[in-house]
């Protein structure tokens, strides 16, 4: 498997105390991962570092042949004053406005909220508004998805369609998802593998049901 | 009542130096407050979204600029244009173009300052989003520009509110030579030397109806948008 992703000695500080410190990490293709830690562990630090709207202090982001081809959504992303289908079809090329809105309703349906297409995107409720987030980025072919915390505000039903369609996605085009999240049951549920993160530090990874394992018997400090 | 009259009576009688007082205010506000809406939203837009080494005295400057009494644009606007002046050779001296000068010099650091804040405060999620696509630099800033346009709306009408008010720096540098630089205010400034109590009221009522009306233009663009995007 190829790898599209790689993160050495990353570093990144907030005002002299190091609030991350990742040695080494690989990413490869077709897997999920998982960010899982606590609030404040650095999981979006380190996401915006990723997705290049945040320098870090020293370290070294290679990303693989194609170059750093992703699509990110930050953990508070930005609602426009504009119709959903608009927000999410902004850079996509269609033949004409009606073939976009299709386009949008189909990604939006996908997510189960084809009904709002028509409506502002910043009057969207906050559930709403992080499917929405999704459909977007499932509009583009990519060979990276960063997501920080994609569904936090979702309901359990809307978890589970937004997972099926991100399912979908990438048995299409053989993408790497990389998530942050807090939620150890959607860590269990939807990654192949799970990075735990506490203070800016890799505590545990490997494969989702190890990873976890390890993550408690630190929490209670049984190892 | 007798006042009222009067005004209608100068704004619509045979005489037409009312009207063409109102004509040289109008001009000369439109033109200023376009001039520096365009440097100032350029520049202030650059200023909110972007970090730089040399910024925050930049900002200093700038705040310091932004609390410049008229007269002292007016003055140094006068010097520069003046005969023996390093622009004197463009004889500019108490026309119209100086007096676009003194205000476009007066007002745009005010634009700068207020788009700067305005574009900052919404500049960092908007770019993290649109980045987080890559929909690029066209993209980007349209899109922020888009976002804060009713924001940006008011630092214009505030410009504008500023140079039509305004007095110190035309009267410098247009000198208020009657038919040709003389506007609203410094009209007032005149007349109520002269004891003509009755036609500076006039005037200074005219004044704020003229603000009333764009006002309330504005405030119906803002409202039709944001209606607009309800309705949906
Ligand atoms: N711009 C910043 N300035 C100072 N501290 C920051 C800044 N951004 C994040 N931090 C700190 O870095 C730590 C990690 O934050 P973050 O990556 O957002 O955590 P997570 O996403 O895992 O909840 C937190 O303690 C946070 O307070
Ligand atoms: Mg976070």
């Amino acid at each position: 498997m190829r790898s599209i992703l790689e993160i050495t000695n990353l570093v990144k500080r907030f005002a002299d105390s190091e609030i991350l410190h990742i040695h080494h990490l690989v990413f490869h293709e077709k897997k999920r991962y998982a960010f899982l830690g606590e609030n404040g562990s650095g999981k979006s630090t380190l996401l915006k570092i990723l997705a290049g709207v945040l320098p870090a202090d020293s370290g070294r982001i290679a990303w693989g042949a194609k170059g750093a081809d992703f699509a990110y959504i930050p953990q508070r992303p930005y609602c426009f004053h504009l119709p959903v289908w608009k927000s999410i079809t902004l850079g996509i090329t269609a033949k004409n406005k009606q073939q976009k809105k299709e386009i949008a309703i189909a990604a939006l349906d996908e997510v189960g909220i084809g009904a709002l297409a028509d409506k502002a995107e910043v009057y969207l409720s906050g559930g709403e508004s992080q499917r929405a987030m999704l459909a977007r980025v499932m509009l583009r072919e990519r060979q990276a998805l960063l997501l920080d915390e994609p569904t936090s505000a979702v309901d359990y039903e809307g978890c589970v369609l937004a997972e099926a369609a991100l399912n979908k996605y990438q048995s299409q085009n053989g993408c790497m998802i990389l998530f942050a999240t807090h939620s150890v049951e959607q860590a269990r549920r939807f990654a192949d593998e799970v990075i735990v993160l506490q203070n800016g530090k890799v505590i545990a990874a490997g494969s989702a049901e190890q990873a976890i394992h390890d993550f408690y018997a630190i929490r209670t400090g049984l190892s | 009542m007798q006042t009222f009259l009067r005004i209608i009576g100068l704004l619509f009688g045979p005489d037409g130096e009312l009207r063409g007082i109102i004509a040289t205010t109008l001009t000369l506000s439109v033109f200023s407050t376009s001039l520096s809406s365009v440097i100032g939203i350029c520049l202030g837009s650059f200023l909110g979204c972007s970090a730089f080494r040399g910024k925050r005295l930049i900002m200093r400057v700038l705040h310091t600029l932004m609390s410049m009494p008229s007269v002292v644009a007016g003055l140094i606007v006068f010097l520069l244009l003046s005969r023996k002046g390093p622009l004197g050779q463009f004889g500019l001296l108490f026309s119209m173009p100086a007096m676009v000068i003194a205000q476009v010099f007066l007002i745009t650091p005010v634009m700068i300052g207020f788009s700067a804040t305005t574009v900052a405060a919404r500049a960092q999620p908007i770019l993290e989003t649109t980045r987080g696509l890559r929909l690029g630099k066209g993209a980007e800033i349209r899109l922020i520009l888009r976002e804060c346009r009713l924001q940006l709306l008011s630092v214009i009408l505030m410009g504008f509110g500023r140079a039509i008010s305004e007095v110190g720096a035309v009267s410098l540098v247009g000198g208020n030579v009657k038919y040709r630089t003389r506007v609203m205010t410094t009209t007032i400034m005149l007349e109520t030397s002269m004891g003509n109590f009755d036609f500076s009221i006039a005037l200074g009522i005219l004044l704020l109806l003229i603000s009333l009306l764009i006002n309330s233009l504005a405030q119906y663009l803002q409202e039709r948008g944001e209606k607009h995007l309800r309705n949906n």
